[in-house]
C-alpha cells in the first residue's frame, strides 16, 4: 500500500499477568494501583505461562519506531539495587495463518527501574521504560502479538509482575 | 485500543465504557460500574478532543428532562495511586426519546479543547463519573469513548 502522506499508528496493549489472547479484563487495579484483581502476576523467572494479548492488524506498511512499557506493580523478594533492576524483554510475533505458525521478527528491550521498593512486598512500582529508535518492518494485514519473555536463571529480585502496559508505534 | 492520524506524533485513542462484561451503568453511579484499562503515553502533549457515545440507555420519557450532562473523570496513574487531572462532562441527548424504555439511543457528544496535559510514561485512564441529576435516564450502557491527543502543546 503507497501511503503520500506519513501516517502514525499507536496502539496499546498488555504483556504480561493476563491470559495469552484473551480479552483484558477490565480492573481499575491499572489505574489507581491496587490489587490487581483482574491481572493475575507473572514471573519474571519461568517460562512464560501467561503473557500475551489479542492480536493487533497493521493498517499500513512501515515500521515500529517507538515503545513505552509500563507495569502497576511488581513483588521483590528482597530489596533491588538502585538503578536499573532488571531488563524487561518483548517479544514481537507476527501471527501466522495456521495455529504454530507465528513468527518472532525482533525483541525490544526495556531497562526498567524501581520507584519504590520494600523487602518482600507485592507493592512495588517500576517506572516507566522508553526506546526509540526501533526499525522492526510491518506491512499492511500484519497480525502482531506482543509477548513478556522472562529473565529465565536471573535472579534479579523481582519475582513477578503484573498489570503491564505497552504502547506501540508505527510509522509509515 | 488503537490509533491513526496522518500528521505524526499525534495521537487517536479510543476506549470502551461500560462494555466489556459490563452490562450497565447507574447514571448517579460514580466510579462502580464502567471505567477503562490504563493506557501509557508515548510522547508529552494534551488530550485537546474528546468525543462519548452511549450505546443504549433505559429512559423513562415521562420524566425525561434534556440535556442531560454525563461525566468521565480522567485520572493519572502516581503509581500506587490516582489522581483526577480533569472532568469531561458530555451532554447527550435525544430528540425522540423511545418509547422503549430499555433501548434508547443518543447523539454522539463532542467536546473541544479540552486540554488536559499528559507527560511520556503517564498511564491514563477514565471512569463513569456519572450524572448528578436522574432526567429520566436510570441506566445506560455501551458507553465508548474517544480521546483526541496529541504531542507538544494546545492546539
Amino acid at each position: 500500500m503507497a501511503l503520500l502522506t506519513p501516517f502514525v499508528y499507536r496502539f496499546n496493549v498488555s504483556v504480561a499477568g493476563v491470559a495469552s489472547y484473551n480479552p483484558i479484563p477490565y480492573s481499575k487495579a491499572c489505574i489507581d494501583g491496587s490489587a490487581p484483581s483482574g491481572y493475575p502476576t507473572v514471573s519474571l523467572n519461568t517460562p512464560v505461562q501467561s503473557g500475551g494479548q489479542d492480536p493487533v492488524l497493521v493498517p499500513f506498511d512501515g515500521k515500529i519506531t517507538r515503545m513505552i512499557f509500563s507495569t502497576v506493580r511488581c513483588s521483590t523478594a528482597v530489596a533491588p539495587p538502585a538503578g536499573p533492576n532488571v531488563t524487561v524483554k518483548i517479544d514481537c510475533y507476527k501471527v501466522g495463518s495456521t495455529l504454530g505458525a507465528n513468527v518472532m521478527f525482533g525483541t525490544v528491550q526495556f531497562p526498567v527501574s524501581l520507584i519504590s521498593s520494600y523487602n518482600d512486598s507485592g507493592s512495588n512500582q517500576f517506572q516507566y521504560s522508553y526506546v526509540s529508535g526501533i526499525n522492526l518492518a510491518v506491512k499492511a494485514g500484519d497480525m502482531l502479538g506482543f509477548v513478556f519473555r522472562p529473565e529465565i536463571g536471573t535472579n534479579t529480585g523481582i519475582s513477578t509482575i503484573g498489570g503491564t502496559n505497552l504502547t506501540v508505534e508505527i510509522q509509515s | 485500543m488503537s490509533t491513526i492520524t496522518t500528521s505524526p506524533g499525534s495521537l487517536y485513542k479510543q476506549e470502551l465504557l461500560g462494555g466489556g462484561g459490563i452490562a450497565s451503568t447507574n447514571v448517579l453511579g460514580v466510579n462502580t460500574n464502567g471505567g477503562v484499562d490504563g493506557f501509557c503515553i508515548l510522547a508529552n502533549g494534551v488530550i485537546e478532543d474528546a468525543t462519548l457515545t452511549v450505546g443504549s440507555a433505559s429512559v423513562t420519557p415521562a420524566s425525561y428532562v434534556a440535556p442531560v450532562t454525563l461525566t468521565i473523570g480522567v485520572y493519572k496513574n502516581l503509581y500506587g495511586s490516582k489522581s483526577l487531572v480533569g472532568n469531561l462532562n458530555f451532554v447527550i441527548n435525544n430528540p425522540n426519546v423511545s418509547s422503549n424504555t430499555s433501548s434508547s439511543t443518543f447523539q454522539t457528544s463532542v467536546l473541544n479543547d479540552v486540554n488536559i496535559s499528559i507527560n511520556q510514561g503517564d498511564i491514563i485512564g477514565c471512569e463513569f463519573s456519572g450524572s448528578t441529576t436522574s432526567s429520566g435516564i436510570s441506566q445506560v450502557q455501551g458507553l465508548e469513548l474517544t480521546l483526541f491527543c496529541y504531542d507538544g502543546a494546545a492546539i
